[in-house]
C-alpha cells in the first residue's frame, strides 16, 4: 500500500479527467448552469438552463447539498442536510505513513492531511481556530513527530449528509427514468458508483438490493 | 549581494543560482517564481527548517539557507 493516493489526490483527478471523459464519450460538460426550471414525464426530462434546455430520456440527480430542492420536481425524495469539517494540510514530507487512517492521511506527493470534525452550522464553511487546535492536537496524539510539520493551508467545507449517514439511492416511481445518488462520500464510494450504480442507471432499474438505501425508509410509518 | 530588507530567495538568485529546489515526486530543478508567497517554489531549508518559503522571509547575514532536496524527512520515532 506505499504510496497508494488518498482519496484527496483520486479526487482532484477526476475533477480533471470527468469533463476530458464526457467530451471523448460523446457527451457535453456545461459548468457553472443552475437549474431554474425543470419538467418531468416518465422517461421525458426538460431541465432549463441559463443558457437553454436540455432534454432527455433519463436523469441522475448527483448535486449533493442541491439535491434537497432539485429532487422534489423528479418525484424523487433526498433529505440532504450540511455537515461542515475542517482539514489542516502539512508540508509535504518523505513518506511516513503508508497507510491512510480516518484523521490523519499522507498523500503521494507527501502531504498530510488531518480531519475529521464535524459541526452542524448550515451553509456556514468559515473556519473556526478551536476546532483547527482540536484536530491538530489529536493529530499530535497519535504521532508525535507530527508536531514539527508546518501547516501549509486549512479549510473547511460542507459533508452530504443523509439523515442516517448512509447514502440515498433512488428512482422515481412517479416519474421513471429519473435517478438519484446521494452520500458522504461520493469520493469514497466512487468504486461503487462507477462500478455498480452507473450499470444500473444505463440499464434502468436498480437492484433489489438498494432498496434498503432508497429515501423510502425515512417515513416511518411506511416502512414499518 | 542584496539590498536590507531582501528576501532569502532574491539573495539566492542574486547569487546566481538557478535552481532552490527539487520537487518531491519527480527531482525537478524549480527556483523561486511569485516570489509573493503563494506559488510555494521558492522552498529552501532556512536555518535548519525544511520547507521555508524563502520569498517570505528577510535575508540576514549568516543565514544558512540550503535547497530544498524533495520532500522534509520526518522521523517516526520521535516521542
Amino acid at each position: 500500500m506505499t504510496g497508494m493516493p488518498t482519496r484527496s489526490t483520486c479526487f482532484m483527478r477526476c475533477t480533471r479527467v470527468l469533463p476530458k471523459t464526457a467530451d471523448e464519450n460523446g457527451g457535453r460538460y456545461l459548468p457553472n448552469s443552475t437549474v431554474t426550471e425543470a419538467g418531468a414525464a416518465p422517461g421525458d426530462f426538460r431541465i432549463q438552463l441559463a443558457g437553454g434546455e436540455i432534454g432527455a430520456p433519463k436523469v441522475v440527480l448527483a448535486a449533493g447539498l442541491g439535491n434537497a430542492a432539485l429532487a422534489r420536481r423528479f418525484g424523487l425524495s433526498a433529505p440532504v442536510k450540511p455537515l461542515k469539517g475542517q482539514i489542516l494540510v502539512t508540508e509535504r514530507a518523505r513518506q511516513v505513513l503508508p497507510m491512510p487512517i480516518t484523521t490523519i492521511r499522507q498523500t503521494v506527493e507527501g502531504t498530510i492531511m488531518l480531519g475529521d470534525s464535524q459541526e452542524d452550522a448550515g451553509f456556514d464553511t468559515s473556519q473556526r481556530p478551536a476546532v483547527m487546535q482540536t484536530i491538530a492536537r489529536r493529530a499530535v496524539l497519535s504521532f508525535p513527530w507530527l508536531r514539527d510539520l508546518q501547516i501549509v493551508r486549512a479549510w473547511a467545507a460542507l459533508r452530504v449528509m443523509p439523515p442516517d449517514g448512509l447514502p440515498i439511492y433512488d428512482q422515481s416511481e412517479r416519474f421513471p427514468g429519473a435517478f438519484t445518488a446521494n452520500c458522504h462520500s461520493g469520493v469514497t464510494l466512487a468504486g461503487a458508483h462507477a462500478n455498480l450504480f452507473a450499470p444500473m442507471v444505463a440499464a434502468g432499474a436498480l437492484d433489489p438490493e438498494l432498496e434498503l438505501l432508497s429515501a423510502k425508509r425515512f417515513d416511518v410509518s411506511a416502512a414499518a | 549581494m542584496v539590498p536590507a530588507g531582501a528576501s532569502a530567495a532574491a539573495a539566492v538568485l542574486a547569487a546566481g543560482f538557478d535552481s532552490i529546489r527539487k520537487t518531491p515526486v519527480e527531482g525537478c530543478e524549480r527556483a523561486p517564481y511569485c516570489m509573493m508567497g503563494v506559488c510555494f517554489d521558492c522552498l529552501a531549508e532556512i536555518d535548519g527548517v525544511a520547507n521555508r518559503q524563502s520569498c517570505m522571509i528577510e535575508v540576514r547575514p549568516g543565514m544558512r539557507i540550503s535547497r530544498q532536496m524533495r520532500a522534509r524527512m520526518m522521523d517516526p520515532k520521535v516521542e
